[in-house]
Parts: structure tokens; sequence; C-alpha cells
């Protein structure tokens, strides 16, 4: 009798966790993921149990149906000069170095090349500093496109700036190429001006649903975010993909970037037992809560998007970094097409080595060159031929374009080990 | 930071505006003190509305009528006056015309066109919006590099570093009495031009999600704000207080029920009269009556395009300027105007979601990309990317 109910609790383990293996699974009878808005999995689309929704909105690519395709470039150009914002100052400065640096690579490869056109024209970088008060992305763009007269625009970095630039290019008439942005509404408008080359935010959610649920069989996760902006977009998608999977998050707390006193919040997630806790921040202020998770004694597995490990995170949290697991845009392992070779140039040029900011800035730029001298130096016919864009085969691997010209490749995962980043696939 | 709106500022700005009056009227002419007081003192002004409980969603017994279906249209573009054919915005009063252009804004008074640009003082070439204030017969212009009063030849410049302005992007600008209400891409700014003090609001002291604000409506004690990506926020200017209109769904890539709310959370522009609420976005447009949403689309409605920059309400009728034509919409009827590629004009009907008639005109709107419509009792005057375009109806009064 004892050996039989031993094999039904067996039996009813075995089913319930072949229950999650489904729900990543290839869906049956309806659209594959490729073709769902944001490639989401059919288990994490929104109200699916409902019924079809009275609309669904970005089922066609945004389009500029305003004047401008028939105008000519002025004769005297010295220069092809595009626009770059970039953080330059604060916590953001070191990703900011590195778009920089991915797009300077760019042109310096295409004017090697010829620049453009029969007078070999170069291509020029004017970068403006989008760390100052917020808002000031919106007069830096004005600045660029209208007093300099750029082509192009390629930023920002941080998303409440990139949501300023997106606003103002519908008046600038200006394409916009943000190589670092990761809020998932950020291409969510339909102004036709905009592309995003790396993956957002969803797509890392949707990673890290997938590992937290259907390859480690957490069901008790704790949501614990920086108050700010940044930790309120980014989550957003992870937890209505808990939701989703009938896996909602226990609790939600948050931390300011100069938390010191953890005690209140950590007696609070332990008291939850936790089978994993997920962090959403800037990497010290995560480190730093890392740190103070740990310390408090409290083991479970630990989860967070690519932005989380970035600079200065692991010196944060020292040994608590290590098992922490991340998403990644790219695999750096093997890159994508040119990769070694650009990685070389890269660390010849500047000393280190390119990370993910600085390779999809590579590939911004290049998809810019590639471009202009298509269709010439008119920006609306340069914005034509970038929406016309698909599939391209950068540095940083393949960028899959979906319908608002948003980068909806898969992300990898990696994870800490011995104070390294460790990229797993 | 302060509350403008809250009950002891009423009573103070509602002293401080009969002292002000008073003043005016006794030492009319004298200049003294801050530029803007003297000049608005200077003219006879309406008192500031302060009536308890007006309820903003009354309907009228009859609304403003106006002419819907136009049978003409005539354009003007750089060879009649205008520095450039890219219209942004437009208002008229009379055979006036206040006419923003990404090159400057033009004035047409008396059948004389002038130009301002930067070097006569204007903010910024590139204006965005025009409002008139015609008790004191000051023009202000909105710019992407601040706002300009432009008022008895006088142009007079407000930037972030120069005022209160929170930010030099500004998508909208708004005269309700002595208020200029400035939308921008970091907050909403007011000047009370009676006293010079501003105002602003942005998602630190208000209910706004993002203070991304695109365009400003205002009626009898309330002021709406369009948020990108936070539907619309409503000011009760009676105490302060505030209220949101969002998409219930939650969602950026869906509208779950056709008639819950606000059809998208991203609100492109705002328009409010008579009791209705009017919302654009670039995904269609909805209309609010104080109880009901209603939703419109092209696919369901007849609307000339989604993506829609622009409209104006008159009574109980909306005007729309969108990437794909001009249309106005009354009730459950839409009439699309679309510019045909021989010049004629395409004049569509639908009511109820069925099409039920459909003409063509020997003339059409400069272009379907229209950023501007401004309504009138039997014309309208449309910004198109090709021209400055007057409809009329000579038929169809």
């Amino acid at each position: 009798m004892r050996h039989r109910r031993q094999w039904i609790i067996s039996a009813l383990l075995v089913a319930a966790s072949a229950v999650p293996v489904a729900l990543f699974a290839q869906d049956d009878g309806e659209k594959p993921p490729d073709e769902r808005y944001g490639r989401t999995p059919k288990k994490l689309v929104p109200y699916r149990g409902v019924g079809e929704p009275a609309r669904r909105f970005f089922a066609t690519a945004p389009t500029f149906r305003g004047p401008g395709r028939e105008e000519e470039p002025p004769p005297d150009l010295a220069s092809v000069k595009v626009g770059v914002l970039a953080p330059l100052a604060g916590a953001d400065a070191q990703a900011g170095r590195q778009m920089v640096q991915g797009i300077r690579l760019a042109f310096e490869d295409a004017n090697a090349a010829g620049g453009f056109g029969p007078r070999k024209l170069p291509f020029e970088m004017v970068v403006r500093d989008e760390s100052k008060a917020w808002g000031a992305a919106g007069d830096a763009a004005v600045e660029l496109v209208h007093d300099l007269g750029v082509w192009a625009l390629i930023g920002g970095y941080e998303d409440a700036n990139s949501h300023v630039l997106t606003r103002v290019l519908l008046k600038l008439e200006v394409p916009n190429l943000n190589s670092a942005g990761v809020d998932p509404t950020l291409t969510e408008h339909m102004i036709p001006w905009l592309l995003r080359v790396r993956p957002d935010d969803r797509q890392a959610s949707y990673r890290l649903a997938q590992r937290i649920f259907e390859d480690d069989g957490h069901k008790r996760v704790v949501l614990l975010r920086a108050n700010s902006r940044y930790g309120r977009t980014g989550t957003k998608e992870f937890k209505d993909a808990a939701r989703r999977l009938h896996q909602p998050v226990l609790l939600e707390t948050r931390y300011e970037t100069r938390d010191s006193d953890w005690v209140t919040r950590m007696a609070r997630i332990r008291a939850l037992r936790p089978d994993a806790v997920v962090f959403w921040g800037r990497p010290r202020p995560t480190g730093a809560a890392v740190k103070a998770l740990r310390s408090a004694g409290i083991e479970c597995a630990i989860y967070g998007p690519d932005r989380a490990v970035g600079a200065g995170f692991i010196e944060s949290a020292g040994d608590a970094a290590e098992g922490f697991v991340f998403t990644y845009p790219m695999d750096p392992r093997t890159g994508g097409r040119g990769w070694q070779a650009f990685r070389a140039r890269y660390v010849k040029r500047f000393g280190m080595s390119p990370d993910a900011t600085a390779s999809f800035a590579y590939d911004a730029a290049q998809m810019l060159v590639a471009a202009t001298r298509k269709v010439g130096l008119n920006r609306v016919r340069i914005r034509d031929a970038l929406y016309e864009l698909r599939q391209v085969d950068g540095v940083s691997g393949t960028i899959l374009f979906d319908t608002t010209q948003n980068n909806v490749s898969p992300v990898i995962l990696g994870h800490i080990e011995q104070g390294e980043l460790i990229f797993d696939g | 930071m302060r509350n403008l709106f809250s009950p002891s500022h009423r009573v103070t700005a509602l002293v401080c505006g009969a002292l002000g009056v008073a003043l005016a009227a006794a030492f009319m002419g004298v200049r003294s003190g801050a530029e803007d007081e003297v000049a608005r003192a200077s003219e006879p002004r309406p008192a500031r509305d302060v009536t308890p409980a007006l309820d903003p969603w009354a309907a009228p017994e009859t609304y403003t009528p106006s002419v819907i279906l136009y049978d003409h249209f005539e354009t003007l573009g750089v060879e009649d006056g205008l520095p450039s054919e890219r219209i942004t915005s437009v208002i008229a009063e009379g055979d006036d015309l206040y006419v923003g252009t990404d090159a400057g804004l033009a004035i047409r008074r008396g059948g004389v066109w002038s130009v301002l640009s930067e070097e006569s003082g204007l903010a910024h070439r590139y204006v965005t919006a025009v409002a008139r204030d015609a008790a004191t017969d000051t023009t202000w212009v909105a710019t992407l590099r601040g706002i300009s009063r432009v008022s008895g030849g006088d142009v007079r410049t407000y930037t972030q570093l120069s005022s209160g302005l929170i930010n030099d992007v500004v998508y909208h600008i708004l005269v309700d009495g002595d208020l200029v209400w400035c939308a921008t891409a970091a907050g909403t700014s007011v000047l009370d031009t009676r006293s010079g003090s501003w105002t602003l609001y942005n998602h630190e002291n208000s209910i706004m999600h993002e203070p991304w604000c695109y365009s400003i409506a205002t009626g009898p004690q309330r002021t709406w704000v369009a948020l990108w990506g936070g539907g619309i926020v409503e000011l009760d200017r009676r105490d302060g207080g505030w209220r949101e209109y969002r998409d219930p769904d939650g969602e950026m890539e869906l509208d779950l029920l056709a008639d819950d709310g606000p059809i998208h959370e991203v609100t492109s522009f705002i328009a409010y009269d008579q009791g209705l609420l009017w919302q654009a976005t670039y995904f269609g447009m909805a209309r609010f009556d104080g109880r009901r949403w209603r939703s419109f689309t092209q696919a369901e409605s007849g609307l000339p395009g989604d993506f829609v920059a622009h409209i104006a309400s008159r009574g109980d009728a909306c005007w729309i300027g969108s990437d794909e034509g001009f249309g106005v919409l009354r009730g459950d009827t839409c009439v699309s105007y679309s510019r045909q590629p021989d010049g004629t004009c395409s004049v569509t009907i639908v009511t109820d979601g069925e099409e039920t008639e459909t003409r063509t005109l020997a003339t059409a709107p400069g272009d379907d990309y229209v950023l501007w419509t401004y309504p009138r009792e039997s014309d309208v005057w449309i910004a198109t990317g090709h021209g400055l375009t007057h409809g009329t109806a000579t038929q169809n009064k």
C-alpha cells in the first residue's frame, strides 16, 4: 500500500513537472511565435483566455506619408553628419563610451571604404551628452537636426531620454536608430522614424520566465527592483509573464540608489521563503541589494537582466554575485558575421573588449551607412531604406525586426562564476 | 511649485485679480512692474470664472452649428506669401490668419503677409502650435525651442532658462483667460499672465504617469492634458484634484474592449467643446461624454486615417488631421477627404460603419498629410504638408 502511494505521488510529480515544459513549446494551430507581436510565446499572449481583443495594434509597419522624398541635399557638404546621443557622464558613462566607440569604429570602417558618394564625403559623428536634465535629449536633437544638419540620429541610452527623443522625431522628421534602449514601450507608438537595434526587456523577461519557471521549476518568486522608471517599465513584462504562467510574484519590493538599511525588506523576503529573487535595476545599487540578500542569509536563486550586471555590479555585490543568472542581448562567445575581426579591431583601436552596447552601436551605424549609400542624402528616403530591413546579420548576431522595427531576436543567458560573466547560450 | 488652483490660491487670485483690474482702470496706460501685468491689465478682460461646480459634461440644448461637407478647396503656398509650404498650425480670425510653419510664423492681416522668424526674435523657426488671445490681440507661439508672445509688434521669448517653462520643446500652447498653458516634452507649464508667475506639472507633483505632454484642452473648471504613454489626465481647477483616463486593458499592443476607455495610452492630441472630450491617437480616436467612451478607427468608422496628429472640436463635431487625409466626425457619421493623384478630391461618407456616399470634387486639400485644422461655422483651414488649404461650402450650407 505504502509503495503504491509512493508510486502514485511519483507519477503525479513527473506529470506536474512536464506541464511547464510545454509552456514555451512550439504552438499548435496558431501563429508561430515569430509572427506574433513581440515574438510572444503562446502562453504569454495577453488576455489569451478571453477571446480575440477588439483591436490588435502593430499589425502593419509604421509609414511616413509626409513630404520630403524629393528634396535634394545642399551642394556644399563637407561631410555626412550623424548625431549621437549617449551618456557621457554619471552612472552610465561607461556604456556611453562603448556606444560612441562602436559608432566611431563603424564610421572609420566606412570612411576607409570610400565614405559617401563620388566626392567620398566622410561620415562624421556629432556627439551630445544625454545625461543632463531630463528632457535635454529633445533640445539636443533640435540642435543636431536644425542647427547642425545631421542626417540621422543614433541613441539614446537611458529610455526616458529616448522617449523624449522619439516624440520629437515626428517634428524633426529624421531617422533614429536606438542601439541601447531596453524599455519595451519605446517602439510601441507607430511613429515611423525609430528603429531599435538591440532586443528589449520584453525578450529578457520571456527568457527569464522560461528559465525560472520552466527550467529551474521555481514557484515562489520575489521581485526586488529599483524604485525608478527603468525598474517599473522593465519588470512589467516579467510580472505579466509570471502571472500568465499562474506563478505570480509573491512580493514586489523596491530599492533606492543609496539604500543602506535593508533589514525590513529582507525580513519580508525571508518570511516568504522564496525559491528565487529577480533583481531589476542599475548595476551598483543592484549589487548592493544582492549583497544585502545574501547577508540576510537568504540563499535562493538570483536572476536579473543584462543591464543589472553592467560595470560596477560585481564590485558592488562582491562574493554575493556568485551564481547570479542574467540575460544578455547577444552571444559574445560567437558574435555574428565578422565578429572576430570586429573584436580584434576594436581592442586594437580602443584598448578594451567591445560589449553588447558597443556591438549594437556598431551594427546600427553600419545599417545607417548602408542605407545612406543606397538612397542618398535624404532623411525620408534613408528612413524608408531602414524600414525595409527585416533581418540584418551584424557583428552582434542576427537582428530580426518586427513590424514596429524593433529587434525581437531571442536573448541568451549567462551566470556569474568566480567574479566573471560566463555566457551559457 | 505651487498649486494654482487650490482654494486658498483661488481666493488670493480673485482678490489680486480684482485689485489688478481696479488699479488698471485707475492708472490706464501707466507702465510699472512686470511688462506682462501692465500689458494685460490695459485691455478689457472677462473676469475669471469662479462659479462653483460647473458640469463640464453638460450637453447644450443645441450644439454650435458647423458645416462638415465642403465642396471647394483653395491652397496657399510660398507664392502667396508663406515662408514654407510645410504648415504645422493655423488660426483664423475673420480674414486674418496666424500660420505656423517649419520656417517661422506667417501672419496675414488686412490681406498683407508678414513673417516672423528667429531673426525677428521668434524662439525657433519650427512652429508647433499657435494660440490667440483676441481680447489683447496677442499671439502665443509654441516652437521647438521655447514659446514666443507676439503683441503690438513686440516679440518676447520664454525658454527653460529664462522663465518657468519646464522644457523648450513645446508641442502645444493654449490661452484660457489669463492663463497660457504649454504642453512640453517634460511636463506642463502654466503662465499666469496677470501675475507673471508659472505653475509646473509633471510626474512628480501630479497624477501624470509620464511627463511627456502633447496637448492641452480646457473646459468649465477643468483642464485636460494629453500624455504620451499615459492617456489623458484631468485637473479639476476648483480644488487642484487630478483624475486620469487610461485604457483599462493596460496593454499597448491591443484594445481589449472597443469602448471601455481611451483607445490607446499614447495620446497625440485632445480637444473639448460643449460636454465632449475627444482623444486623438496614432491608432484611431475616442470620444468621452462624461459617462461613456466611444472609439473610432479608419476600418470601423471611416476615419481618413488612424495616425491622427490633430483634432479640433466645435459643437458635437470633431475635425481630424491625419497622415492620410482630413475629415470630420459627427455622431456616427464621418466625412473623409482624400486628394487624388489628378488633383481632385475623393469624399467618402461613412455612417455607422457603412459607406453611404462618395463624391468627387474638382479641388482638393494641398496634401493628405494634415497636421492641423481650424474649423469655423462654414469654412475650415487645413495645415498640410504642401500648403495651407481653405475649405468652403458653397452649396452644402
